[in-house]
């Protein structure tokens, strides 16, 4: 089992020889990247030793006195079980060696989490209780960070004109205002299979894990993880946006994401990890238009009408103002995303994005036989003396 | 000139006040007193009349923003301060015992109102008190017949949040409105 983001575990190599050592130490990053390094006997958390050099009976002796708290994993061609340590036997199957290290990675991690367990109430309840909140998001990679200037603030700050430019490209693709004069034509390039990417692995994870209530972390290859809290309705993210969002357009297959359930508490997962919480619905919104990149989900027909259930928590989320724009007709009127394009003026891209990212909230209901009220009042004609002026204030809000 | 206003109201302590000292371009009026009922145990100072601010669209075009008091005895102004108004910014203390019943109380007073203008409804202290969450006010509005309104998670002290919250109001009212 793995954790988001804990600080790197150090294992000691004993007895391995000149070959077996650096062969073993490559194993080591390659499935856990900087998650265990090598260090030093005295300094480590957790043991692999080969009994079978000239040293290893001798070595085993020592780490049976001076280390018997520790993990032991012992290497070996015999067939043979001692007390409290874990034998594997050569020659070595790496998935073994995979999973009983995870093994040991996850005691050690409870043992931690029982040592912090004794501290104080009161420092505890201070370490879990801001977990009900958004959120900082850390580190230079979000685009879009989380401010924390004061005690309590859990809101997002408005980036820069380039950075938002790069937001717009991110989530709702490159401008086609060059192009904005060719009739909408849709083509396979306006589609994403969002069956296939991490938007509908978290998407299905999070709902497992809300129906079991119980968390789980989505392991990526590299070690790296995201853990689902559904009670909280948070997540602990190890992985910045700079480094999530490649992730959000690649094709992804179970292999290359696993998705573990947790046996621990989400208070101990949460105190013994050192990310911030985040809102579960900011992380597949954000997800969801990374992977959207201005496309639509496949299979989506433009031509039916849709509207909202509801109005997405635009100032928590990654948000431009062109979606309030596009909620704010959806949730007044069913319409299809052709006659939105036509009737708001507005790029495809920005449609398309806020329509997969609502597609993934479902948020968006279907209205294939609705036929618009003939006694409404076209909302043009109706608003037209005042649109001026909203306008006016509009730019002055967006300046602020 | 061209004026219009938008009404800001709330249960006591929601941050109309504040929220309307963000948006205002000049200082705003206001007319706290010390509390002397139950509001004492909330907060020192409360408004008894109204709020006032302002802000400059350009030269000639203002918008005024008013905050309505937070107690309901206060409520024979509402109608007064609701004439002319471009719409309706509700603001819900989440940390209250009964966000639910302020949400019904506030939706019901200005029901006229909000049925001819719009309606935006920003969630308060959700910092402070996670539950009831914002889909439980969606699930809350429906349940009363609502249609589907714009309802955010806000911070009144944050100009950001605040401004996206009014934007939500404007475009509600027309969301057609031009670049």
């Amino acid at each position: 089992m793995l954790f988001a983001n804990h600080e790197p575990m150090g294992i000691a190599l004993l007895g391995l020889n000149g070959k077996d050592q650096p062969m073993m130490e490559m194993f080591l990053k390659r499935h856990w990247s900087t998650q265990c390094i090598v260090v030093p006997d005295h300094l480590a958390k957790l043991c692999i030793l080969d009994l079978d050099g000239i040293e290893g009976n001798r070595l085993l002796q020592r780490q049976q006195s001076e280390y018997n708290q520790r993990p032991l994993i012992v290497l070996s061609v015999h067939d043979m079980s001692i007390v409290g340590v874990r034998v594997l036997r050569k020659p070595l199957r790496t998935e073994l060696l995979k999973e009983t290290i995870d093994v040991c990675r996850s005691e050690i991690l409870q043992d931690r989490i029982r040592i912090e367990k004794a501290q104080s109430e009161s420092e505890r309840i201070i370490r879990v209780l801001p977990s009900t909140g958004p959120v900082k998001q850390r580190g230079i990679a979000s685009e879009w960070q989380f401010q924390s200037s004061g005690e309590n603030k859990r809101r997002l700050s408005v980036p820069s004109a380039a950075s938002q430019a790069r937001i717009i490209e991110s989530t709702c693709g490159k401008s086609n205002k060059k192009e904005e004069k060719q009739p909408l034509i849709t083509n396979k390039s306006y589609f994403y299979n969002h069956e296939s990417n991490l938007q509908l692995i978290l998407k299905s994870a999070i709902e497992t894990s809300r129906s079991n209530r119980k968390p789980a972390h989505l392991v990526f290859q590299d070690g790296k993880s995201i853990t689902i809290l559904p009670n909280a309705n948070q997540c602990l993210n190890a992985i910045s946006d700079s480094k999530l969002k490649p992730r959000c357009l690649l094709k992804l297959s179970a292999e290359q994401v696993k998705v573990v359930s947790s046996d621990y508490s989400e208070s101990q997962l949460m105190m013994s990890c050192d990310d911030n919480p985040q809102p579960l619905d900011a992380l597949l919104w954000k997800v969801s238009l990374w992977s959207s990149r201005g496309r639509l989900p496949i299979g989506t027909v433009e031509d039916v009408n849709i509207g909202i259930r509801k109005w997405p928590n635009l100032t928590r989320m990654l948000a431009i103002p062109e979606f309030i724009r596009i909620a704010a007709l959806w949730s007044k009127n069913p319409i299809s995303l052709t006659k939105t394009a036509e009737l708001l003026r507005i790029e495809t891209g920005y449609i398309y994005a806020f329509f997969s990212a609502c597609h993934a909230m479902d948020l968006i209901q279907f209205h294939s036989s609705y036929k618009q009220n003939s006694n409404q009042k076209d909302p043009i004609s109706k608003k037209l003396a005042k649109t001026g002026f909203l306008r006016r204030i509009l730019t002055r809000l967006q300046s602020m | 000139m061209s004026e219009h206003k938008i009404i800001f109201t709330g249960p006591v302590g929601a941050g109309k006040t504040t929220a309307i000292s963000v948006l205002s371009d000049i200082v705003p009026i206001t007319t706290d007193e010390l509390a002397s009922d139950m509001t004492k145990d909330l907060k020192q100072q409360t408004t008894v009349a109204m709020d006032y601010g302002l802000m400059r669209i350009n030269g000639s075009e203002r918008v005024h923003l008013y905050g309505t008091p937070g107690q309901e005895r206060f409520n024979f102004m509402w109608e007064v301060l609701t004439q002319g108004g471009l719409g309706l910014v509700l603001l819900i203390d989440n940390s209250r015992k009964e966000p639910f019943q302020d949400l019904y109380f506030f939706l019901d007073a200005f029901k006229s109102f909000i049925h001819t203008t719009a309606i935006s409804i920003g969630i308060t202290r959700m910092d402070e008190k996670s539950h009831p969450e914002i889909d439980d006010y969606h699930r809350e509005i429906s349940a009363m017949g609502w249609p589907v309104l714009p309802i955010m998670e806000v911070d009144a002290r944050e100009k950001e949040d605040m401004s996206m919250l009014v934007q939500s109001l404007l475009y509600t009212i027309d969301p057609t409105i031009a670049e």
